[in-house]
């Protein structure tokens, strides 16, 4: 993962938190807190990070590999455009994911147990509006022209903060 | 040598993230569109029976032109992944919805207007809507109450006086238009895409000569569209009198609203998706709503004495006359006609909305047929049915009119069959 994918976690995470917290996992009902640590983030870094959407967006990117890895057992191995993207378009970008105790091929793709992770974040959030981001990632993971490849939807709320999870049907 | 490719896509899509989190967009699409032709040359290294990946290639191209705001590339490439083999069906598909999209988005500008980032997409659930097929009269009066209803939201965005009776005018209707996609698979749904006319910047402000705003910011249309329906919705008074303050406007908001509430028989829900931006926003239009807003119409009327007895008259909305202020309803063998009260605030397309669907009329007998309304909102077929069950008389042949004599405060409505009769004005 890129650094600045860890920078723009960490600042959007600073907005709310110091390092260490927990950081709660959600799968249907089930609720796990896991432990973070993140580095403070420079003044540089943080004026870096002045677009507040996407900094959100991409320190989601961050929090949801984290996410998937450590409780779905899950590792990014590649990114491709087409999927929805942080603006629910079919323009943005999808992570492609094999499990973690896969040694990754060449041609990773063509595995059969290859997903894709649609992630979207959002600074604060209630529940409610939390479920209503997760309704709308999972209703794109049937479009958009990679919707054939299974599909892990995670939506990314910085300030409790908690990685919810859900496959898509 | 094609994964090496794609490799390297994927670090330029990694540097483009970098360079727009620091605000430098023009640096980004440029290393977006450097990472498109990596995967344009990535596919065509392919392999033909590698299948998957060809498919996450071509789509990831496509992908990245249009982001990079190069959309005759996306196309020309579009073009040429859909005329080889080794492309999955789903991703054919996928190519094909794009390059519908940039064909919209091409004739919008050749006439000199541009599509808005939103997109809203409307999802109808019902027993009467099937998998990608939904009765054409219902999915049609659905589009026009939503067309009405968005129609409003640009007027009140561009600072128009709310319009009762006249028609739309010739410069709304100029600078806004709805666009709707085809329809697509799984319940039925369809996209609608606001397209704007292109204007020059005005040099000072954004007033026109007649003193109306020029629309600067598309998106606020879709912004207000979704925040006043949610506001609606949820029933929060203060977030609608905040969106919208003026009272005129809010009451006829709440009323447009009111109208595409599905009736929960033939249409169960209808879901709304903001589409396009930074924060997508979904909402569920549910028969649930009818009830808390009708109670909202209710409070919105002005007060009336309490010695006025209060009574509801359940019929099929069939015409509506604006210059004498009357509804009329029916069925067709006994049409009655109804006057609105003198306060009432009497919109056209808040009626039309309305148009040959059951309607509640509330309001007092005015002697004879006479009958005046303060307030009239959709009812369900199931009102209507109840309605004309509880009122049948004369070997079942349906009556609506009021009673000869007002009935007391505590008395039903008793109802007769009878001719077709106007009623008089009081």
């Amino acid at each position: 993962m890129e650094g600045f994918y860890a920078v723009s976690a960490a600042v959007a995470l600073g907005r709310h938190h110091k390092s260490p917290r927990t950081v709660d996992v959600q799968v249907g009902q089930a609720v796990e807190p896991y432990d973070a640590e993140w580095r403070a983030p420079t003044e540089d870094e943080k004026r870096g990070c002045a677009n507040e959407a996407d900094t959100t967006c991409f320190g989601a990117y961050a929090l949801a590999l984290a996410a998937v890895f450590a409780h779905l057992g899950l590792k990014a191995v590649g990114r491709a455009a087409g999927g929805t993207g942080r603006k629910g378009e079919g323009t943005g970008a999808d992570w492609l994911l094999l499990p973690a105790d896969v040694e990754v091929p060449e041609w990773y793709m063509e595995h059969p147990d290859i997903r894709r992770l649609e992630v979207s974040g959002q600074d604060e959030a209630t529940p409610g509006e939390r479920n209503s981001r997760m309704k709308i990632k999972l209703n794109q993971t049937q479009q958009g022209t990679l919707r054939h490849i299974p599909a892990t939807a995670a939506v990314v709320e910085f300030s409790l903060p908690i990685v919810t999870l859900a496959q898509a049907s | 040598m094609a994964m090496q490719m794609h490799h390297r896509a994927e670090e330029l899509m990694a540097q483009a993230d970098a360079l727009f989190l620091r605000g430098d967009g023009g640096g980004a699409s440029s290393l977006l569109a450097q990472a498109a032709q990596c995967e344009v040359d990535a596919f065509f290294a392919a392999p033909i029976e590698k299948v998957r990946t060809r498919g996450i290639l071509a789509a990831s191209a496509v992908s990245l032109f249009r982001q990079a705001g190069m959309p005759i590339q996306a196309e020309r490439v579009a073009h040429r992944f859909l005329a080889e083999e080794g492309v999955p069906d789903e991703t054919r598909a996928g190519l094909e919805d794009a390059l519908n999209d940039m064909r919209a988005e091409q004739i919008e500008q050749a006439q000199g207007r541009t599509l808005t980032p939103d997109r809203f997409e409307w999802s109808l659930k019902g027993n009467s809507i099937g998998i990608g097929t939904a009765p054409m009269a219902l999915v049609s009066h659905k589009i026009d109450q939503i067309q009405k209803y968005a129609t409003r939201v640009v007027e009140y965005v561009s600072g128009e006086p709310l319009r009762t009776q006249q028609p739309l005018s010739d410069r709304v209707r100029d600078s806004m238009s709805l666009l709707m996609s085809q329809p697509m698979a799984g319940s039925f749904r369809f996209a609608l895409r606001l397209s704007v006319k292109d204007e020059q910047m005005q040099m000072f402000d954004g007033s026109k000569p007649d003193g109306h705003q020029v629309v600067r910011d598309p998106s606020e249309v879709g912004t207000k569209f979704f925040a006043v329906l949610q506001a609606v919705l949820d029933d929060d008074q203060t977030t609608l009198e905040a969106k919208v303050p003026e009272a005129d406007y809010r009451e006829t908001f709440v009323h447009l609203v009111r109208n595409m509430i599905p009736d929960g028989r033939e249409l169960a829900s209808m879901q709304v998706t903001r589409l396009g931006i930074d924060n997508p926003s979904i909402a569920e239009l549910t028969p649930k709503h009818r009830a808390p807003i009708d109670k909202r119409i209710k409070s919105l009327r002005p007060t009336r004495a309490k010695s006025i007895a209060e009574h509801e008259l359940v019929g099929l909305l069939r015409a509506v006359d604006l210059n004498s202020r009357t509804v009329k309803l029916g069925p067709p063998r006994h049409q009655r006609v109804c006057h609105a009260e003198d306060d009432f605030l009497m919109v056209a397309d808040v009626l039309e909305g309305m148009l040959d669907d059951p309607v509640r009329l509330t309001g007092r007998p005015t002697g004879g047929t006479g009958f005046k309304f303060s307030m009239i909102v959709p009812a369900s077929r199931d009102e209507l049915e109840e309605y004309q069950q509880a009122h049948e008389r004369d070997g079942g042949r349906l009556a609506l009119e009021a009673p000869r004599s007002l009935p007391s405060p505590d008395q039903p409505l008793m109802l007769r069959s009878g001719e077709d009769e106007e009623a008089p004005d009081d």
